[in-house]
């Protein structure tokens, strides 16, 4: 999976698409929400994991939980 | 009698839930800067100096923080349980919501608007809404939510007689939240929520402070989670933890050490014959044998809390999620593991915050072979033995290489767990990063001394026990050696007959009925072997051995035909073995009661104690 984002760069989340409900609701639960900006603030552990800030939150997704975010 | 009102603490991970508890009941249980460090609730009454009526007496119970009310962890489960709870009868439920966080806990309080349960709101890390000059309008939030609201601030603990003042409202005693509607989550609904909360804080003209918040962790993170800076920063900080554990005790123990010989010197003048002995080389012994170690565990325990304190444990669990799926596991699985190598006890509890089913499995299966406190006393013997105990550096560094060994083990044994077991569930990582906070030099250090204090109060009874027991197992009966000389009681001891029956099993292993009896023993836990030994090797010396320590003792140990028991061989695979064998029950116990299967738990513990006892045997006769 191909995820477009650099780091330092802010994006307005367009849609969440995921097969697992549990994946969007725990999404929501850390307050992510469509037209929310959110800011990449770090690739970390081999490219693999994106250190996102938002709402004043700071929140660590893995590859595949960050490819359910369309910007 | 006064009217009794539950209330139930509920809120977001690291909240404050915890930290607020304490205060509130005088509690000292752990509080950490990571989500998802309370797993289980804990239930106390509040202090009598915060009571202000007797007419209603308050409990508060304090849960695993929950995202919302519908969980997807066992974590969560249980707060959610505790709410339904019939017999544990919550009357209200005080949300506790991070001020810091309010724009995203905020839908809390609409779930439970929604659920029907009576609620009151208290607002946590306020400290740092003033610090950066926004302090939050109480009345406005109380007067738009139209629920009371306390602010509360943990450091100093501010704000408990509000708190609590709150509760003494007898009717709130008569109503109970079970029966509160935990609807299923559905998506349509959660984003209405989210409008209402945006609404909410439209009425509070809420405006947040990000970069002044924020600015100074994101800062620290851009050194810390640096691609190649953020790796050797884990490993050094590892390291340091590790080797310290050795390095920084060694004086400290020295002390211990002779304080406990001049005592049992002092017993032995003062109080002649059996009793005396029974006091120095039985009890002062196995305690001494123990206590030693004391200087270590509170190292061990103050590092790992002040790793834990300052918020850059959820920076590690999120910088090698990538290396840790490799074996099959997520970076969520580090805290427990991390925690694994104190105590495998709460270690394997704290993996409820795993919400894959395989990945818990595989973490709740390794880490009963990370090197805990327990196994120190025995490896730092046995490194003492074979490297000689005034060289500190080399052990310290030996004991790094069992830390890191234990490691591999354990990352080998998940990595084959991991291709046999099927899951098509991936690992979740989805962690929220705390604001970084200075540790407190105080708290590290009362936690440190905490921790020892424990695990000499939970060792201390079973060492005692076990202590009794074997030192007249070695010293009776005497009637038909009358007077004579110790070892020949010894050697015809209750001990030495049973000794003799299990020698067989051990003498594959190179070691004699004593060393056999030090292992058995640490069944009930591990570091009972070294007091064991301790208390077999005092017996059972010779005359002109007995006034030396333990290691001395050891090295002149001989089997009948005057073979050495502890050689190269039989140390290496004495430590191999206490690396692999899950010895201790209580852990047997904890995997039974978290995995829901005997069948899981019987197979580790037979599967772990047959492949050490195999390695152990390999070993010495390797080394032979």
């Amino acid at each position: 999976m191909q995820i477009k984002v650099a780091s330092d760069q802010s994006y307005p989340l367009k849609e969440i698409v995921s097969q697992d409900p549990q994946v969007i609701q725990r999404l929501r639960d850390l307050g992510i929400f469509e037209g929310t900006l959110i800011k990449v603030i770090n690739i970390i552990s081999f490219k693999s994991v994106y250190v996102l800030q938002f709402n004043g939150s700071m929140v660590a997704l893995n590859k595949a939980e960050m490819s359910c975010l369309k910007f | 009698m006064p009217e009794i009102l539950n209330v139930a603490l509920v809120g977001y991970p690291n909240s404050g839930k915890t930290t607020l508890y304490n205060w509130l009941t005088g509690s000292k249980y752990k509080t950490v800067n990571y989500p998802g460090s309370t797993v289980e609730y804990s239930k106390g009454r509040v202090i009598p100096n915060l009571a202000k009526t007797d007419q209603v007496e308050i409990n508060f119970i304090d849960t695993p923080g929950v995202y919302s009310l519908h969980p997807q962890s066992a974590d969560e489960q249980v707060t959610i349980n505790v709410l339904k709870n019939a017999k544990l009868k919550v009357n209200v439920v005080l949300l506790v919501l991070d001020i810091t966080q309010i724009s995203r806990q905020l839908h809390l309080v609409k779930q439970l608007k929604d659920s029907g349960m009576p609620f009151k709101i208290v607002l946590t890390m306020t400290d740092i809404m003033i610090k950066n000059k926004q302090p939050m309008d109480l009345q406005k939030l109380q007067d738009v939510l139209k629920v009371d609201a306390v602010g509360f601030e943990g450091i100093f603990g501010k704000g408990l007689p509000e708190i609590v003042q709150i509760f003494n409202d007898e009717k709130l005693a008569h109503t109970f939240v079970s029966g509160a509607n935990f609807a299923v989550w559905n998506e349509p609904k959660h984003i209405e929520n989210n409008v209402w909360v945006q609404d909410t804080l439209n009425q509070l003209k809420y405006v947040r402070a990000d970069e002044k918040i924020l600015g100074p962790t994101i800062a620290v993170d851009r050194l810390l989670l640096h691609p190649f800076f953020g790796f050797v920063f884990f490993f050094l900080s590892m390291t340091i933890l590790f080797s310290s554990v050795y390095l920084l005790a060694a004086p400290f123990m020295d002390w211990t050490e002779a304080g406990f010989a001049i005592t049992g010197t002092f017993i032995k003048t003062q109080i002649p014959g059996l009793v005396g002995d029974f006091f120095a080389d039985g009890i002062l012994a196995a305690v001494g044998g123990v206590a030693v170690f004391l200087p270590q565990i509170f190292i061990l325990f103050s590092l790992m809390y002040l790793l834990e304190s300052s918020g850059y444990l959820a920076r590690v669990a999120a910088l090698i999620d990538k290396p840790m799926s490799v074996i099959g596991l997520g970076g969520r699985s580090f805290v427990p593991m991390l925690s694994g190598f104190g105590c495998a006890i709460p270690a394997i509890i704290a993996t409820r915050n795993i919400s894959s089913r395989k990945e818990k499995f595989l973490a709740q299966s390794l880490i009963p072979l990370l090197l805990c406190s327990a196994r120190i006393p025995v490896y730092s013997l046995m490194l003492a033995f074979l490297i000689g105990k005034d060289n500190y550096l080399l052990t310290g560094f030996y004991m790094s290489v069992l830390y890191f060994l234990s490691i591999l083990v354990s990352a080998i044994v998940s990595g084959i767990l991991s291709k046999l077991i099927y899951s098509d569930e991936k690992p979740k990582l989805m962690m929220d990063f705390p604001l970084y906070r200075r540790p407190k030099l105080k708290i590290i250090l009362t936690y440190g001394f905490d921790r020892s204090k424990s695990f000499l109060k939970e060792a201390g009874p079973i060492i005692f026990v076990l202590s009794v027991v074997i030192w007249f197992a070695t010293n009776f009966p005497r009637h038909d050696v009358d007077g004579a000389k110790i070892t020949k009681i010894a050697e015809h001891s209750y001990a030495a007959q049973l000794g003799q029956a299990i020698e067989p099993v051990f003498k594959p292993m190179g070691l004699d009925w004593r060393a056999g009896f030090g292992i058995i023993s640490a069944f009930a836990a591990r570091e009972v072997f070294v007091s064991s030994l301790a208390v077999i090797f005092n017996a059972t010396g010779d005359e002109d051995v007995q006034e030396q320590g333990l290691l001395q003792k050891m090295k002149t140990a001989t089997f009948p035909d005057g073979k050495p028991v502890f050689t190269l061989g039989s140390s290496l695979g004495l430590i191999v073995f206490f690396m692999i064998a899950l010895q201790c029950l209580a852990t047997f116990a904890i995997i039974r009661k978290e995995t829901g299967s005997l069948t899981a738990a019987v197979a580790q513990l037979s599967i772990s104690n047959v492949v050490a006892y195999a390695l152990a045997v390999g070993i010495n006769h390797l080394f032979s």
